[in-house]
């Protein structure tokens, strides 16, 4: 119940200071073109405060922002004394300063309060920091900023007296206290008087120098502060927690496993050099794989499509539409051969990106096109859409257990694939059950020929279209009656035996399963796209082309397909960003053993597991190169908007 | 363009055969049904399993695949033990944590967006259209890369040393917030930024300009104009994008991971509860789907309660952009 309580709690903490102090921020601005005064009264105390929070009170805020419980509540009043008087000063000076508008008077209150202010703080810097200033970054710095600050000004055509200034006032706070040598001897008050008394001077001046802006000045102010106030906190969060770290993690990965010694390329030499992460050993063997023959076949189907649909059309080759399937599996086929006989963790992100993108676009597209119009559409399409809403280590957890889970063959299997796989070696191999099973396929392969033959006098590419397709039913039906199919092998003396597949663990093609995963999660998010993107293309073009007499895979492939592919491309461009850093799946099936190391995990491993900052940092680099194509194409999109 | 024009003959030619094309559409219309909900079926089954699962003794579901399961097995025993006080870490402790991770982590980004997106849209200041590229270039950086300096950031402290001077300036003391939900979700609030800000602008800088000229003439200011009349106007992409955050943040294991995993046992939210509990060879095997089921149980009631705002935020992040 306590946790409960302390949950809640800090949530509400966490939320309303946020919200106060945005709101407060906005009434302390909206008060600029309404009451100067007030305005900067207000201004004056709140920096006051922050100033007094930063030298004196942060005390409080480490105490009570992470354990309050610890902290000593009858103290407090010790803490909140200078932050109080701090902001009764600045609000008084806001105040005294708005109401003076003779220009030597207000260069005279500033300089005076700049001073008292300066002394003050010094003061309150006694027996924890105190300095003793060397000499040459007093000089030097004031100096450098002073003349920067004449310079921004000159080009700026605004006063260069206020440019020196400000640029004296950094100098000097960088000079004295950040040159000075700190926590020796001759550290002494003095000279912590001198520099805070000097630097609340050159600043009091600065501030002396502004007159009280007009109705066109407070407006501005009011414009430009609140530009900030509203952009400001996000530009603040993304900043620390995205810019500055990627920038930090890039000069790491420039550094060795502590960080503690430059080593320039070394990490990223290591990547590319490590054949666990690019391996290319084994390429050799592809010309004996079994997948190559396939390839072969859907290529010269391909072009032999492409050359009949171009004798329809009057062109040497056609490649739209009918010829893209065969070729599409011709391609698939072979980037699948290409990745299962190169190796590595570089390799298996890549096999990672172009096939979880290319299924999920495609199986997303396909369902949304097959779903439009049919009864209970969005049932159907909210199943599919559903894994959205689970973990990814959720749905790697569902899927080992319930769809890849191998056991002993002489139990029964509990993982849907394997339970069917050794249910159809079985009733393949067995004497009524191969004729059924490989009728089956027959009929498959003898409808889809049929229906080729059919429509030869209308347009031989679309015959050979399902000529070619016929050939995949056709080759398992001859596989059933020469062997058999599914799960099973043949032992030495000549019985037949159950056989699982080790989805998880067997390489290469476990790489394949676990994406399989993620495609199960993202091909509902491309189908929920381009389900609207489909709906959205005009119904005038169907029907026009409908009354041309198109069927409706012509439709598909020349209407819906090129309307729809801009965003095809966005749900491509989006799912391949989200695929490059895959993490969770890989993590919890095999944390990277078995063949199924990607980027992400090794990172994870190296840099928090193996405490190798620089080979991990040069990882995410390495991640993050991976995307920035894409982060190139975003902003050419947006610059073309103009 | 080019090849819808040189389209137009093959259709004249083939007019002749609409008649056939008819049998061929219906033949069509009826086996496309065929496919569409056997993919439903599929999508749907591990998650049905998954939950047949959870109610099965040990050796029910050691015994047998999920789909044969008969009546006398049903038990709450799973369900008992991942909530009980004895396991090792009770699931109805992580609930809170992921709870107190993404609760913050979807209310903070949404203000905080909503303000930047709100500034974007219709502030007119210096340097806006460049903030805004840089805004949404950023849109793609895998969190990945700021992770190693993240996770040093919230156990060290942030410290910057002076540029010639032999000094260390603490930009960012060592509060010591790794293994707390608070650097989750601070994290979680800076990654979420340039996709909330991209979402929240395609929006709100598409509602109507007269609603703010005349706004802006009655002498209303930024604030009010954002408070009274932005804010209740987006509740539709805010609503969206909230849902869509909740997801996101109840989801997370990489970041979680990193600044609480080996941390604070204490602290864990439900995603590294039930990874812990895949990792332990097999021993709670018959625990996880209960777990797993409890873990995607809140995520899957938002989902389906909300699925209309969601989608449409889905549709207003991708297709404008």
């Amino acid at each position: 119940m306590t946790k409960v309580l302390t949950t809640i709690l800090s949530v509400v903490i966490a939320v309303g200071v946020f919200t106060a102090l945005w709101v407060g921020l906005n009434m302390i601005f909206n008060q600029a073109t309404r009451d100067f005064t007030r305005f900067s009264a207000l201004a004056g105390g709140v920096l006051g405060l922050v100033l007094m929070t930063v030298i004196d009170g942060n005390r409080l805020i480490t105490s009570i922002g992470v354990r309050p419980d610890t902290f000593e509540w009858s103290a407090l009043h010790i803490y909140l004394f200078w932050p109080i008087v701090g902001a009764a000063i600045g609000a008084a000076i806001g105040w005294f300063l708005s109401t003076l508008d003779d220009a030597n008077m207000r260069l005279g209150f500033g300089i005076a309060a700049g001073l008292g202010i300066g002394l003050l703080i010094a003061f309150l810097l006694k027996g924890r920091y105190q300095l003793a200033m060397r000499t040459t970054p007093l000089i030097m710095w004031p100096l450098i900023l002073g003349a920067i600050g004449v310079g921004l000004n000159l080009l700026r055509r605004r006063d260069p007296i206020k440019g020196a200034l400000t640029g004296l006032f950094f100098g000097w706070l960088y000079g004295s206290f950040g040159g000075a040598i700190q926590g020796v001897e001759q550290a002494n008050l003095a000279e912590t008087l001198l520099a805070g008394g000097v630097a609340g001077a050159l600043g009091g001046a600065r501030l002396g120098l502004t007159s009280n802006p007009d109705i066109v000045g407070r407006a501005e102010i009011d414009q430009r502060s609140r530009a900030w106030i509203f952009v400001g906190p996000a530009f603040l969060f993304y900043s620390a927690m995205l810019i500055l770290p990627t920038i930090q993690t890039f000069l790491l990965s420039l550094k060795n496993r502590d960080s503690t010694e430059w080593v320039l390329g070394d990490n990223y030499a290591e990547v590319f050099n490590d054949p666990d992460n690019f391996d290319t050993s084994s390429f050799g063997d592809i010309f004996g794989s079994s997948i190559l023959p396939w390839v072969a076949f859907y290529l010269v189907a391909g072009l032999l499509i492409a050359f009949l649909l171009g004798r329809e059309t009057a062109q040497p080759f056609n490649f739209g539409g009918a010829p893209l399937l065969p070729l599409g599996i011709a391609a698939a086929l072979f980037s699948f051969a290409l990745f299962s006989y190169l190796r590595g963790t570089i390799i298996n992100n890549l096999w990672w990106v172009v096939g979880v993108t290319l299924l999920s676009t495609s199986l997303g597209l396909a369902i949304a096109k097959l779903a439009d119009g049919v009864k209970g559409e969005s049932v159907a399409k909210s199943f599919v859409f559903m894994p959205m809403a689970i973990s990814m280590v959720g749905a790697s957890i569902i899927w080992r257990l319930m769809m890849y889970q191998a056991r002993d063959t002489s139990k029964s299997q509990t993982g849907v694939f394997n339970a069917v796989w050794v249910w159809l070696g079985d009733f393949s191999t067995s004497q009524p059950g191969k004729a059924i099973v490989g009728l089956i396929f027959l009929a498959f392969a003898g409808g889809l020929t049929y229906v080729a033959v059919r429509s030869l006098a209308k347009s031989a590419s679309i015959a050979a279209l399902y000529l070619v397709l016929a050939a995949i039913p056709l080759w398992v039906a001859y596989r059933t009656f020469s062997e058999g199919i599914g799960g099973y092998t043949i032992r030495d003396d000549g019985t037949f035996a159950a056989q699982t597949v080790n989805f998880v663990q067997s390489p290469p093609f476990n790489n394949f399963y676990l994406m399989m995963i993620m495609i199960w999660i993202q091909t509902g998010f491309a189908m929920v796209i381009l389900s609207a993107a489909i709906k959205a293309v005009p119904e005038d073009f169907l029907e026009a082309a409908k009354i041309d007499g198109a069927t409706e895979g012509q439709i598909f492939w020349r209407i819906t397909v090129p309307q729809v592919m801009p965003t095809i491309l966005v749900v491509a461009t989006t799912i391949m960003v989200n695929v490059m850093k895959v993490f969770d799946f890989v993590k919890v099936t095999t944390n990277g053993q078995f063949g199924t190391q990607v980027l992400a995990n090794a990172m994870f491993q190296e840099a928090f597991l193996n405490t190798n900052r620089g080979l991990g940092a040069a990882l995410a680099i390495v991640l993050f190169v991976g995307v920035l194509p894409v982060m190139i194409w975003n902003v050419n999109n947006l610059l073309k908007e103009g | 363009m080019t090849s819808t024009v040189s389209k137009t003959p093959t259709g004249t030619q083939n007019q002749g055969l609409a008649g056939d094309g008819g049998l061929g559409a219906r033949l069509y219309r009826g086996l496309s049904r065929v496919p569409v909900w056997a993919l439903a079926v599929l999508w749907l089954l591990p998650t049905f399993g998954l939950m047949v699962n959870s109610f099965r003794t040990r050796d029910a579901q050691r015994n047998s695949g999920f789909w044969r399961i008969t009546p006398d097995e049903f038990s709450m025993e799973n369900y008992r033990t991942v909530f009980s006080a004895e396991s090792v870490n009770p699931i109805g402790d992580s609930l809170l944590n992921s709870l107190a991770i993404a609760v913050p982590a979807t209310i903070i980004p949404i203000a905080v967006a909503a303000f930047a997106a709100y500034g974007f849209a219709w502030i007119d200041f210096k340097g806006r259209k460049w903030l805004f590229i840089l805004t949404v270039s950023i849109l793609a950086i895998p969190l990945q890369v700021a992770l190693i300096p993240l996770l040093r950031m919230f156990v060290g402290g942030a410290h910057q040393t002076l540029p010639f001077l032999d000094k260390t300036l603490t930009l960012v003391p060592a509060w010591g917030l790794n293994g707390t939900a608070t650097a989750v979700w601070l994290t979680h609030t800076g990654f979420a930024m340039p996709f909330a800000i991209f979402l929240l602008h395609n929006y709100i800088s598409g509602l109507p300009k007269d609603i703010f000229e005349s706004a802006r003439i009655d002498g209303a200011d930024h604030f009010t104009i954002f408070w009274r009349l932005v804010l209740p106007l987006s509740i539709p992409v805010l609503a969206a994008f909230a849902i869509f955050q909740f997801l996101w943040t109840w989801n997370d294991f990489l970041i979680a991971l990193t600044m609480i995993g080996s941390a604070n046992a204490d602290a864990l939210p439900t995603t590294i509860t039930i990874a812990n509990l895949a990792g332990d060879f097999g021993r709670n095997e018959h625990l996880l789907p209960a777990g797993a089921f409890v873990q995607a149980f809140v995520p899957l009631v938002v989902f389906f309660a909300l699925q209309r705002f969601f989608v449409r935020g889905l549709l207003a992040g991708s297709v404008k952009g």
